[in-house]
């Protein structure tokens, strides 16, 4: 696959998985800049500071994929998405591509993130290189 | 294997056919029996029929020999005596008709007096002329005129007309009438014959002495009774007498001797023997009348028997078949709600393997990923990163480990363990609080145990502890963090009826509402919060509560969360 991209940002609290999705998304060769957030909270104020961030990071900024964890303590995944619906007008945040990291057990969690037009997929935990190569077919697909 | 299908487990279809067996059965019976009852009642009817018809029948050819012969006797005596005789018969005749009219109108029906009436008229209108003539002579001739015999005749079929008869016992009982007017006949026909010196009446006499004894020897012949025949040889006997005064009698009116023939026929000896005869038939119809009552009366008897067996044995066929169609419906419902029960079963076991092979597969993919890297790592002797990534596998390994147990656990809750013991609530307390020491951030929370329940309580002691591990260490883990005062509580109650009320609060996190009703389903997770363990925990404790028939609810709230649980025990 040739998918190519600036950058990409995980947003887990949980370190191993946080680290699974690097080793993931290192192995795919898409980018070896990833950003980490630990929560929702985290994640929407790396996302807003649009301004500081692009002449700290460059090209690398904005990411243009999110991996999006649901269960995070102080914001979840769905909070995240709620507050993230305020830069729809914005074009630069357009281009990004919001895949939902769930458990098995998280039909409902997938119902509920589907009502949301930036989330494009989802990949099942722990991420490895043939889901994420997957999930991000499934997602350019449907773009 | 596939659980049975509702359709499978009707048994409204066998209850179906078992009714349909119950009418068809109970339909036939009846209409055997109704048949055979019918036919046994017209043949006690018909008895009963014959009976009277022949009883009557006998009586009124009994007294319209009387008559004829007291208005004859009366016509050659002009005794009083005679006359009072007639009018006394023809009261009792008049009588007897309506009697046998109105008591017996289901035989009759009003046409014996009617086909009589006509006849019995005339009659009456000639033998009333005799009565109100004052010579002697002028009296005999209309009773003895073509047209006078014509009437008896007439009279005497009409008032046979009713007569029919095939049981022996009736028969006999019409054989004993006959004989009883036969012997009235031939006295009168040689009275008559004294008085009058006629041929006719020794030709009738002697036709009747041959049906007289025709009768005698049928009647013998059908008598298998010692009684019966007894009387018949004494009503013979007297009979032969009589035929033999008779016989003089004749002869002397053979002789021109009419008066000498009337002292013969009006003699102490003849009376003697008439009385004899009369006795003996008397006792003969009396004899004769109960037997044939008595088969009357045995047959209704065993109708009667018969019934009683028959509906007897419909009953209990009945009830029988009511008792199967409840065992059935009995059945149907047990089946049916072991059914419900074990697609339930079934559907929780699909879910739970589902669910479990992924979630058995997600820590192993972590652990195999973590490998892939530290190989990599390895290959560069980067070793800070290599036990970094180690401590990865290790918390991946005790997830799948952790994970195993808790199934582990499922699978042994699913096999009800009737095996309860004393518990020792303060030992399990230690155990809790040592247990819960052991997990991260505890300093924080602070355990407590009440027990409030004043006696030894059995139950199942490994259970009650898991569950109560389970609901402790949830607080724990769900204590809130900025406060310094988290709690986790455990108390106890027993109520009168053996129930042991368990209650485990907390001041933590709180469930959040919308999620209250999940709390209990496998894999529980709550989305706003950081998770935990495996999400089989509260599946465990709801499962654990239910095999030992108790019951859990909770209450919570943003202040914390309340756990209530009531268990039957023994004390």
């Amino acid at each position: 696959m040739s998918l190519k991209c600036n950058s990409i940002l995980v947003v887990d609290d949980n370190e191993s998985d946080r680290l699974l999705a690097k080793f993931a998304i290192e192995d795919s060769g898409l980018t070896q800049k990833i950003f980490f957030s630990n929560d929702g909270k985290e994640a929407l104020d790396f996302i807003e500071d649009y301004e500081n961030k692009k002449a700290e990071l460059e090209e690398e900024y904005p990411p243009i994929l999110i991996l999006l964890d649901i269960n995070m303590p102080s914001m979840t995944g769905f909070e995240f998405l709620e507050q993230y619906n305020r830069f729809d007008n914005d074009k630069r945040y357009n281009s990004i591509v919001i895949l939902m990291l769930t458990s098995s057990h998280s039909e409902e969690d997938k119902e509920k993130a589907k009502q949301f037009d930036s989330v494009k997929g989802f990949l099942t935990k722990p991420v490895d290189e043939d889901n994420l190569r997957e999930a991000l077919e499934k997602a350019m697909e449907s773009l | 294997m596939n659980t049975l299908k509702d359709s499978d487990l009707k048994g409204s279809h066998l209850i179906y056919w078992l009714v349909v067996t119950v009418v068809v059965t109970i339909a036939t019976v009846l209409f055997i029996f109704f048949s055979d009852y019918q036919e046994k009642t017209e043949k006690i009817n018909h008895q009963k029929h014959s009976l009277i018809t022949d009883s009557v029948r006998a009586q009124i050819k009994y007294f319209d020999e009387s008559l004829s012969m007291s208005a004859r006797l009366f016509a050659f005596t002009g005794d009083e005596k005679w006359h009072n005789r007639y009018l006394d018969h023809q009261g009792k005749l008049k009588i007897l008709l309506a009697q046998a009219d109105i008591q017996n109108s289901h035989f009759f029906n009003g046409q014996l007096f009617k086909a009589t009436e006509s006849a019995s008229q005339h009659i009456k209108s000639i033998e009333a002329n005799v009565f109100n003539h004052q010579e002697i002579d002028a009296l005999t001739a209309p009773l003895f005129d073509s047209e006078y015999r014509r009437f008896k005749q007439d009279y005497a079929l009409r008032v046979d007309y009713f007569s029919n008869i095939d049981n022996s016992a009736i028969r006999l009982n019409q054989l004993q009438s006959q004989i009883a007017y036969i012997d009235e006949v031939l006295t009168m026909s040689a009275r008559m014959a004294a008085f009058t010196g006629e041929a006719y009446w020794k030709e009738r006499y002697d036709r009747m002495v041959i049906i007289l004894d025709a009768s005698f020897a049928e009647a013998l012949e059908r008598t298998n009774n010692k009684a019966l025949s007894g009387y018949l040889t004494d009503v013979s006997a007297a009979n032969d007498k009589l035929v033999m005064l008779e016989g003089q009698a004749f002869e002397l009116v053979a002789l021109g001797e009419l008066s000498q023939a009337v002292e013969v026929l009006f003699g102490p000896e003849y009376q003697q023997h008439k009385d004899i005869y009369a006795a003996g038939i008397a006792k003969f119809s009396v004899a004769i009348n109960q037997e044939v009552s008595q088969s009357v009366t045995d047959t209704e008897q065993s109708i009667q028997i018969q019934a009683l067996v028959i509906f007897a044995v419909l009953f209990t066929f009945t009830m029988f078949i009511f008792y199967l169609a409840n065992r059935v419906k009995t059945w149907e419902r047990t089946l049916k709600n072991r059914n419900i029960e074990l697609e339930k079963k079934r559907n929780e076991l699909e879910i739970f393997s589902y669910s479990m092979s992924h979630d058995l597969k997600a820590p192993l993919k972590s652990i195999q990923g973590f490998s892939r890297r530290i190989a990599k790592y390895g290959e560069r002797d980067n070793l800070a990163s290599i036990v970094e990534l180690n401590k990865h596998v290790l918390l991946n390994a005790e997830k799948l480990d952790k994970l195993v147990d808790d199934i582990m656990d499922i699978i042994k809750a699913e096999k009800i363990d009737n095996l309860t013991e004393n518990v020792d609530f303060d030992l399990i307390a230690q155990n809790i609080s040592s247990d819960i020491a052991l997990l991260e951030n505890t300093h924080n929370v602070e355990f407590s145990a009440d027990f409030n329940h004043q006696c030894a309580i059995i139950c199942h002691r490994h259970s009650l502890y898991q569950v109560l591990i389970n609901l402790v260490s949830n607080a724990v883990k769900y204590a809130k963090a900025d406060i310094d005062n988290a709690f986790v509580k455990i108390a106890t109650e027993m109520d009168s009826t053996d129930v042991l009320k368990i209650t485990v609060s907390d001041n933590g996190i709180g469930i959040n509402e919308s999620a209250h009703d999940k709390v209990f389903t496998m894999f529980f997770r709550e989305s706003s919060t950081r998770s935990f363990g495996t999400g089989l925990g509260l599946y465990l404790v709801k499962k654990q509560i239910e095999n030992m028939n108790g019951t859990i609810s909770f209450s919570s709230s943003p202040d914390g969360t309340q756990f209530c649980i009531l268990i039957p025990v023994t004390r």
